[in-house]
């Protein structure tokens, strides 16, 4: 009951400002916004000759080159439908003929020869196989691939089981059309994944937090400012208590604004788009467990200094921190920054692993969830965002993080004179 | 058992550089059920700071403090205490009624129990017709007003009033004196800081003199006012004959502007003093004891 009164009194307060009247109205756009939102699904034949064109442009970031002469320029001669003349297996019933040309043999060796183990200059089975993976990673279920080595063609029997799944199966649009959205080599799944991660991630994760971030950072100086305090640290509540429901109360007020807008637009996009992606509405933990690392900082450096501006500086302060270290860490593994002195090295993995993980809690860990039901290595591949993620470490370190930071906010708190 | 147990009670603060001051310096004292105790002294004598260590706001540095036999410090002895705080900020994001029921809630009061001890609080303070409004739109007597609602609005056996007439109109400060006086009847314990030595002496029935952190007097009003035998005569006339008359046959005797002030050994003495004047044919215009505002002036100076 009285961690019930202090949840509704927090809610009083923010109410009071008017802060929350304006982000139920901000949510409530972009609710409608999605509302809006038009999936059409495309021909085949256009899907084919778009994935076609889209395999010159790698998935992977090692192979990506500037240099016109490293381009393979893969082109779409013709394309039908498979007919019985064919003589394919029954498995490809219903799938398509492709007669696929290569305009710079030499380039398009390279780029075989960089997916092979061994250097050695790549077979024409090895192309049919280079071929069939990129039409594989493009969601076609069933590719066979075909060298006629005189004309520097392939032949290629596709067929697509799942719709919803191959690269560019879709048209998005908003505003009922009005508005087009181009999503480059994105199936119809990751189209909606895209629009949701852009929703959790930057709209949410991001806007959405720094707003929270600065609404709640004055919640505990303001209790603790003489005259208030004296009110509320009189009644038959230990300190403690006070603190933690103080920080609960303030994980709901973030629950509450995440489940209305991760909510409002699954519901919306769900509608329109006829997938109801339940890993969607698993960023709304995400949400709450980033803002639980960013208000435990902010609810510490509150009870030390009783001020709404430090805890704002001393959280965002440590969010952007998180976010250095991330990327850091990220450029390390990648090779990207070379080699550094071992020492500068064992620093970076010491605070790394000391410090919470809110980035890779709120990206990673949200692909993840996104990526519910499907393979979330391709999803990541497809954000950019493919690197490995040990779930374990970001819980762990983080949380206790958290345990730590309250900890230490609850023993200030309750020795402290007011 | 007293309500209120202290015993050699300390506090020190550090103001930084290594600087301290100490607001309190081994106080003692008790209060018994049913009693209203002042606390006097000058701005800065440890009044609040002994309160707030009560209410564990402030951590002694030294001795004990127990409320009903218990350890101060815990926190469900709360349920049984009121606080009126000097500077208090009552919530400006609720309403009268709303901040009322938001502390009955926290103060252990549930559901329907809860909002019949707010209506009964405002009512009991003159605020039914404000319960609506926002405590930022209050007016200074009424914040008060509000602020003395909280203290009281879970039936606290044991309440800390610091500065509670501050504000308030004389309606108000009846209203507080009549509530006190049935909150006393209801064999509440009153704890009470006051600059307003008439409020304390009219309110009190005990009151401890605090300077610069050391209790200085303690004692009952009467007890005060009678140890100090001392009494203001008006006269008619021209009172250096009302000294001649009087002079040398008394303790004291003393003449401040038209007033003689009369040092006794007893009763009988203002008696002799009364019949002396009048047998010279000197017209007494009043006559009255020492009041409590010139006892803590004395005790304040003497320490001084």
């Amino acid at each position: 009951m009285t961690f019930l009164a202090i949840l509704r009194d927090s809610m009083r307060e923010t109410l009071d400002r008017r802060t929350t009247t304006v982000l139920v109205i901000l949510s409530t756009a972009f609710v409608g916004l999605c509302a809006t939102a038009t999936f059409e699904r495309r021909a085949p034949e256009e899907v084919y000759r778009d994935i076609v064109e889209d395999l010159e442009t790698p998935l992977d970031q090692t192979a990506r080159s500037e240099d016109p002469a490293d381009d393979p320029r893969i082109r779409l001669v013709s394309i039908r439908p498979v007919s019985p003349d064919d003589r394919l297996p029954p498995q490809l019933a219903g799938g398509h003929r492709l007669l696929l040309s290569i305009g710079n043999p030499v380039a398009f060796a390279a780029r075989v020869r960089a997916c092979l183990v061994d250097d050695h200059d790549p077979t024409n089975a090895e192309g049919e196989d280079y071929i069939q993976d990129r039409l594989i990673r493009r969601g076609v279920t069933l590719p066979l691939a075909f060298t006629e080595a005189a004309s520097l063609r392939f032949r290629v029997f596709a067929k697509v089981d799942d719709w919803d799944c191959v690269s560019r199966g879709v048209k998005v649009s908003f505003l009922f059309g009005a508005v087009p959205m181009e999503l480059r080599g994105v199936s119809f799944a990751h189209a909606i994944v895209r629009i949701q991660f852009l929703l959790a991630a930057f709209f949410a994760g991001f806007l959405g937090m720094l707003v929270a971030v600065i609404v709640t950072a004055g919640s505990v100086p303001e209790m603790l400012r003489r005259g208030s305090a004296d009110l509320v640290m009189t009644r038959p509540l230990s300190r403690v208590r006070l603190l933690l429901y103080k920080y609960v109360g303030g994980l709901l007020f973030v629950l509450l604004h995440a489940t209305y807008f991760i909510g409002g637009t699954w519901a919306a996009l769900a509608w329109r788009s006829g997938w109801w992606n339940p890993g969607y509405l698993g960023c709304i933990l995400v949400l709450v467990g980033v803002f639980a690392i960013l208000y435990s900082v902010s609810l510490a450096v509150g009870v030390v200094s009783r001020s709404a501006v430090p805890p704002i500086l001393a959280t965002l302060g440590l969010w952007f921190t998180c976010i250095m270290l991330a990327f850091f860490q990220e450029f390390l593994r990648s090779g990207r920054l070379g080699a550094l002195p071992e020492g500068i090295e064992r620093c970076q993995r010491l605070v790394y692993l000391l410090l919470p993980k809110a980035w890779d809690l709120g990206v990673s860990v949200m692909v993840w969830f996104l990526a519910f039901g499907r393979d979330s290595v391709v999803l990541m591949q497809d954000l950019e965002l493919d690197r490995p993620m040990d779930l374990p470490l970001i819980l762990g370190s983080s949380g206790a993080f958290v345990l730590l930071v309250l900890a230490l906010a609850c023993w200030v708190f309750s020795r402290r004179d007011y | 058992m007293p309500v209120v147990d202290v015993r050699h009670l300390t506090k020190s603060f550090c103001l930084g550089q290594g600087r301290r001051v100490e607001a309190l310096r081994g106080i003692s004292l008790q209060v018994n059920e049913g009693e209203i105790f002042g606390l006097l002294g000058q701005n800065g004598a440890g009044k609040s700071t002994l309160v707030r260590c009560l209410l564990s706001l402030c951590r002694p540095s030294a001795g004990e403090a127990f409320l009903f036999g218990q350890p101060a410090h815990r926190p469900e002895l709360r349920r049984s205490i009121g606080y009126l705080p000097e500077d208090h900020r009552f919530p400006e994001h609720h309403s009268a009624a709303s901040g009322l029921l938001f502390f009955a809630h926290l103060s252990g009061l549930h559901g329907a129990d809860a909002r019949r001890r707010v209506a009964e609080s405002l009512s009991l303070v003159g605020l039914s017709d404000w319960a609506g409004a926002k405590a930022r739109e209050l007016s200074k007597g009424l914040r008060q007003r509000l602020a003395f609602a909280q203290a009281i609005l879970h039936r606290p056996k044991l309440l800390f009033l610091d500065e509670p007439t501050d504000g308030l109109d004389p309606l108000g400060r009846l209203t507080m004196r009549e509530v006190l006086g049935n909150l006393r009847a209801q064999g509440t314990t009153v704890f009470l800081n006051s600059h307003i030595l008439a409020e304390v002496e009219m309110t009190c029935d005990r009151v401890l003199i605090l300077h610069q952190g050391r209790a200085l007097r303690e004692g009952t009003i009467e007890g005060l006012t009678r140890e100090a035998r001392e009494y203001a005569l008006a006269v008619a006339g021209d009172p250096a004959r009302a000294m001649e008359v009087l002079g040398g046959k008394f303790r004291g005797l003393s003449r401040a502007d038209q007033a003689i002030h009369l040092l006794v050994d007893g009763d009988e003495d203002v008696d002799r003093a009364v019949d002396l004047l009048r047998a010279a044919g000197i017209g007494i215009r009043s006559l009255r004891k020492k009041t409590l505002e010139e006892v803590y002036l004395a005790a304040i100076g003497g320490a001084a």
